[in-house]
């Protein structure tokens, strides 16, 4: 057990905890390091927000550089995850509040984009079919949530973040982090349930 | 457990934060009621829908060439900040395209901090170029009376001396240096102590003519030494008084006294030697014989061409208040004492 411990603690330290000490010096291999490990929940997170992938992709660029000019505001290398979430979702609310006579809600000219992702092969053309037309109602469903509601939904049903994390990400209380959760699933099942039935009976 | 409950429990139930005690209670029930079995069912489908939604999300290969590129503009746009104002500056100066304005700019302060030190360094070799402070001060004080010829016979450290001397044209300026603040600390304390008991021993010798008590200095920083150069000082001193006192009664107003004012010039120089000789010494008491000497040196030195009585009685007065023909005759029959 010693040697576990021992071995366990070696790993830790070895670990990317000096990865962000090293891209303040500027070493960029560590800053790929981090944006490879951390970029994909990110770019997701940012996704479900503004539902198009290639503003997406544009506010996790924006997230990273803003991570990259403000390193020195990090405080605790443990909670780099938490301190990009909480980076993207500023980028996403500026996002919004620059376009804010856009009602915040998801693009849905992204369509395309969505159709022509990859088929899953194991799947039948008419699952296929009704996958792609599922992600789109999600989509809208997400996108006719109110920004808050949406942040809590997003990082607790679909990237399964605890209370604590999206307390500390968002700076609200957990107690109103629940209700907009609550508010959110009714919502999002209101949307969906009639898609949702209607797919059990063509299966 | 009833069936709103079971679905009240639905979601924490797939959401994973279900509490233990009560699963059997529920999976019981829904094993038992089909309406909520099938409730539980449409929950799980939504959750597979959103487990699924984000999976198939992934990056291009240009959110990292982007990002690298915008990383490598963000590094050169701070050195560019850190180096803009030589940037804005050389460019002002030079106004040419490129970085020729930049290596201009560059090659212009290295040269200038060279021309410093090398300006720094000959000052540095040749500290007379430069006059300091108190030189000027000591050669604004150059006045009247002119500086008598030297004399061949004085020692060497006085004629060492000699060099750096200087004749304080006016008697106020003479005070300045006795009592002004030029001196401080406890060797002034002490020759202030020492002058005051001398000035009272030697007013009590000339009011009382008795000169069997001989003055003791309380500071032993006074010194005994007495040389003879200073013994001929004071001689001369006193013969020159004695006589520019006693021509006064005889002669009175508008006679001549160019003697006496060639003889004073003479002696101010030396005096002025002998007194910072003292001073340096640490002979207080004949330090402060001849503060009092020299202003009253400097009177005659200075008097007009055509003397007036009312010149002649000012230093006559001045004599008096001094005692300073006493103080030269007890200087030098006591000379120990001193």
């Amino acid at each position: 057990m010693a040697g576990q411990s021992r071995v366990y603690t070696g790993t830790l330290m070895s670990r990317p905890e000096n990865l962000p000490a090293r891209a303040v010096r500027g070493d960029h291999e560590a800053f790929r390091q981090i944006f490879e490990e951390h970029h994909r929940s990110i770019l997701r997170y940012i996704y479900a927000m503004v539902g198009r992938r290639d503003l997406a992709e544009e506010l996790t660029q924006e997230t990273f550089m803003g991570a990259y000019r403000n390193w020195g505001t990090l405080r605790d290398e443990a909670k780099l995850s938490m301190w990009l979430y909480g980076i993207a979702r500023n980028v996403t609310r500026k996002h919004f509040h620059a376009r804010r006579h856009e009602k915040n809600e998801v693009n849905t000219e992204d369509d395309q984009a969505v159709l022509a992702e990859p088929a899953d092969a194991a799947l039948p053309p008419e699952d296929n079919l009704l996958n792609h037309e599922l992600r789109r109602v999600v989509r809208d469903a997400l996108g006719r949530l109110d920004e808050d509601k949406r942040m809590v939904f997003t990082l607790k049903v679909l990237q399964f973040h605890s209370y604590e994390e999206i307390a500390m990400i968002s700076g609200f209380s957990i107690s109103k982090l629940k209700t907009d959760l609550h508010r959110a699933k009714i919502e999002m099942r209101r949307m969906i349930r009639p898609y949702l039935e209607v797919s059990d009976e063509v299966r | 457990m009833r069936c709103d409950e079971a679905l009240a429990m639905l979601d924490d139930y797939v959401g994973g934060e279900f509490e233990e005690h009560a699963e059997d209670r529920l999976t019981s029930h829904l094993g038992e009621c089909e309406e909520c079995a099938r409730a539980y069912q449409l929950v799980k489908r939504e959750q597979e829908i959103y487990s699924r939604f984000l999976l198939e999300v992934e990056a291009t290969p240009l959110l990292w060439a982007n990002l690298r590129k915008g990383i490598e503009a963000e590094d050169i746009r701070q050195k560019r900040k850190s180096l803009s104002w030589l940037v804005e500056w050389s460019q002002s100066v030079f106004p040419v395209p490129g970085r020729v304005p930049v290596f201009a700019a560059m090659a212009l302060i290295v040269a200038a901090a060279v021309l410093v030190w090398m300006q720094i360094n000959s000052r540095q070799q040749k500290p007379g170029l430069v006059p300091d402070n108190a030189q000027l001060a000591e050669n604004r004080k150059v006045t009247l009376p002119a500086e008598p010829p030297r004399q061949t016979d004085t020692p060497s450290a006085l004629v060492s001396r000699r060099e750096d001397s200087s004749l304080t044209g006016s008697r106020q300026q003479v005070s300045t240096r006795r009592y002004g603040p030029k001196d401080r600390g406890r060797e002034l304390r002490v020759a202030r102590t020492g002058s005051e008991d001398f000035r009272a021993w030697l007013r009590k010798v000339t009011t009382t003519g008795d000169s069997s008590e001989q003055f003791v200095p309380a500071s032993s920083l006074v010194s005994g030494a007495w040389d003879s150069e200073a013994g001929r000082h004071v001689q001369k001193a006193e013969v020159l008084l004695r006589s520019f006192r006693n021509s006064l009664g005889v002669k009175g107003a508008g006679l001549d006294v160019s003697y006496e004012k060639r003889q004073s010039r003479e002696l101010i120089a030396r005096n002025i030697l002998l007194r910072r000789e003292a001073q340096s010494t640490g002979d207080l008491a004949t330090e402060e014989l001849l503060s009092r000497l020299e202003p009253i040196l400097i009177d005659i030195a200075n008097l007009p061409k055509k003397t007036s009585s009312q010149d002649v009685r000012q230093i006559k007065e001045q004599m008096r208040r001094e005692g300073i023909v006493s103080a030269l005759y007890f200087r030098q029959t006591s000379p120990a004492v001193f």
